[in-house]
């Protein structure tokens, strides 16, 4: 009997190991504007208005975890260095799907899987997968695509 | 000094996850094989290959001086390591001040990576960076002591790793688990409706079944020439997607039976044994009437819970239910020991006769919660309801010893139950016995047929338990001189004419006011006058 191909086992539907990321073009399609998100999340962690931000002022960021440079915008900068790193940035009273979104804008929007999400916002992956796989698109968090 | 994670009891139970690499590499497996594993074999395979996978590793690991620091200093051509980026490499192609007052002076290095994309990364960084600090070098395994090898390991935690392999196998709809080995579905052979229809013919000359997959395959003359293991698997998959066919072999065992040919008691519970769930509150029931409970284990009492492996011998006694069916209760103490499948609800085994070493065809009736195949067993011995039954395990799988405490027959006087103007009435009367019985629980039928009918108008008519209670404890309170009688008596007695375990009827005994408790298991009817 001839051998098939061997068909991929890689389901179209989000598994443990899809990983997820905020897709800055939902964001841009749906008219919400991210920038305002990230600036009143900001502001709502650290209690007060935050000083002029300067959109334009470019600036390197180093990830800490892997050393790798990104060049962000100051707004973008103030919540990874800053913001991020508040003890109260993610809590257990914080609903899920913000979680999971404070947690990719804390990476600067690395990939991460269900399980490498629930390290962070210290929920269950599969509470956290089954949040994420279904139809409706919440705060532009989508699966990566396989070959991205 | 290498650690080796998968040394470690966390890595294997704590930490383990079957990743889709880990589901390709034994896809990969299946289809080089051509051979349907079970989970065990996958589960060793899938160790054998977490170490290989390890050894590779730390083989490639690089040297401490490639590992990529932010405080070291880079320069165009070198070769750096990533060990945050699961190692990953690449060489600087260039590099630039840092741009941002809160680090100080550091450079940014673009690095090419080994996939050809472009990513930059901090160095000359004199602010703190995890990456700085030395690579974590613990070992829990120190080099020189000697390692398990996979096949220590999966002795030792074989049973996780198959637990959450079975678990992530099932969520793929390619691969088909039979009698608990596991195949893609894309590459089982062709079975048509032509080898189907050969395959029944096969089990009808045989009476039904059952029988092997490989010598029904065999007698048809099927699927000749390709991989015997395959083939059989197909064939088993093909008959399981046929309703004529049913799987009725023990755990490990395939075996076949025309569906057909089942006996009717196999396909539906007997009427007798049906049981609509009376509802109770179970905190009722007193600690002594929880262990009258456990002690007869009926067969839809709570499961108590089990502990060590199946017991070499189980008595039980009968009640009347079973003996007109000729059926044993599947109890929890009595499902340890009879055959048990990973699918199949029906399971064809052998009852053998411990005197005669008479073999009885029977069945496991999981979803009735019921042996079946003792009717003319019990009908040659003329055993009464109540009568002690021994059950012994042998040696041989798939067998089961059946015995009684037999004496020369005498006449005893016997409880014994009639009918008399449509009502159920108790009375004690003479009779030949050859066999043990329990005081507590025996009951005659004279007139199974009369019987029969009076269980059917109980039914039809939803005689509530309450009064069939009542009627019952009348009779038997007149037996007794004191007129007392014994709870495990009265539910042997009520199971005559509707089936019913014992947690409701102990239950109605604490909670109607006509039943007063006298000491011990004894009740009265207060209105009795006893």
């Amino acid at each position: 009997m001839p051998k098939p191909p061997a068909p991929s086992l890689n389901l179209l539907k989000p598994t443990l190991e899809t990983r997820f990321h905020i897709d800055y073009e939902w964001w841009e399609r749906s008219g919400h504007d991210l920038r305002l998100e990230i600036q009143r999340l900001c502001e709502e962690l650290s209690e007060e208005p935050l000083e002029d931000t300067e959109a334009d002022v470019i600036v390197d960021w180093i990830d800490p975890e892997t050393g790798q440079v990104k060049r962000v915008d100051r707004l973008t900068y103030l919540l990874l260095s800053l913001c991020s790193q508040r003890a109260d940035y993610i809590t257990e009273r914080t609903p899920l799907i913000e979680a999971v979104f404070r947690a990719l804008l804390a990476t600067n929007n690395r990939p991460m899987t269900a399980v490498e999400l629930a390290e962070r916002i210290g929920r269950p992956a599969d509470v956290i997968l089954r949040a994420l796989a279904g139809r409706r698109v919440y705060k532009g968090i989508r699966p990566l695509p396989e070959d991205a | 000094m290498a650690q080796r994670q998968t040394q470690t009891a966390q890595y294997w139970v704590e930490d383990f996850q079957v990743t889709q690499e880990d589901i390709d590499y034994l896809y990969g497996v299946l289809l080089e094989l051509e051979t349907p594993l079970s989970i065990d074999e996958m589960a060793l395979l899938l160790v054998r290959y977490r170490t290989q996978q390890e050894e590779t590793r730390l083989s490639r690991r690089p040297k401490q001086e490639t590992l990529y620091r932010p405080e070291s200093s880079y320069k165009v051509g070198d070769e750096i390591t990533f060990p945050a980026l699961g190692y990953a490499t690449g060489k600087v192609i260039d590099s630039r001040p840092g741009d941002n007052p809160d680090y100080g002076d550091f450079t940014v290095i673009k690095v090419e990576m080994e996939g050809g994309q472009v990513a930059e990364f901090a160095s000359d960084l004199k602010v703190e960076h995890i990456l700085n600090q030395e690579e974590e070098t613990t070992a829990s395994t120190e080099e020189g002591e000697s390692l398990l090898t996979p096949e220590e390991l999966f002795i030792e935690y074989g049973g996780h790793v198959a637990e959450a392999l079975e678990a992530r196998l099932a969520e793929h709809e390619d691969l088909v688990r039979l009698a608990g080995r596991w195949f893609p579905r894309s590459l089982l052979l062709d079975v048509n409706i032509g080898h189907l229809n050969l395959a029944e013919a096969v089990l009808d000359l045989h009476g039904g079944g059952p029988m092997p997959t490989r010598e029904i395959m065999a007698e048809a003359g099927i699927l000749e020439g390709a991989s015997e293991r395959l083939a059989e698997f197909s064939l088993n998959y093909a008959l399981q997607q046929d309703e004529r066919f049913d799987e009725v072999g023990p755990a490990g065992q395939v075996l076949w039976f025309l569906r057909r040919m089942e006996p009717e008691e196999v396909l539906t519970p007997p009427p007798r044994l049906r049981y609509d769930p009376i509802p109770y509150d179970p905190d009722l029931l007193t600690p002594e009437l929880r262990e009258l409970e456990q002690e007869i284990g009926d067969e839809h009492s709570p499961a108590p819970a089990q502990r060590g492996g199946p017991p070499d011998e189980i008595t039980l006694q009968l009640i009347y239910p079973h003996r007109r069916a000729g059926t044993l209760p599947l109890s929890a103490q009595l499902r340890r020991m009879f055959p048990t499948a990973y699918e199949a609800p029906r399971i064809r085994f052998t009852i053998v006769d411990a005197e005669s070493g008479e073999e009885l065809p029977s069945w496991v009736v999981r979803p009735g919660g019921y042996v079946y195949g003792l009717g003319d067993w019990f009908e040659k011995r003329d055993l009464p309801a109540g009568t002690y039954l021994i059950l012994r395990r042998m040696d041989e799988p798939g067998k089961v010893q059946i015995d009684y405490l037999k004496h020369k027959p005498r006449k005893e006087w016997l409880r014994t139950a009639f009918v008399e103007n449509g009502r159920l009435r108790i009375d004690n009367r003479q009779r030949p016995v050859g066999a043990e019985y329990d005081e507590l629980m025996v009951i005659d039928v004279e007139d199974p047929e009369a019987i029969d009918a009076l269980w059917e108008k109980v039914t039809k008519q939803n005689i509530p338990l309450e009064r069939l209670m009542k009627d019952i404890a009348r009779d038997l309170a007149a037996l007794n001189p004191q007129g007392n009688f014994h709870a495990k008596t009265l539910y042997s007695v009520v199971n005559v004419v509707r089936r019913c375990p014992p947690g409701p009827i102990f239950a109605q005994l604490v909670a109607l006011p006509e039943f007063e408790h006298v000491g011990g298991p004894y009740w009265q009817l207060r209105d009795s006058g006893g």
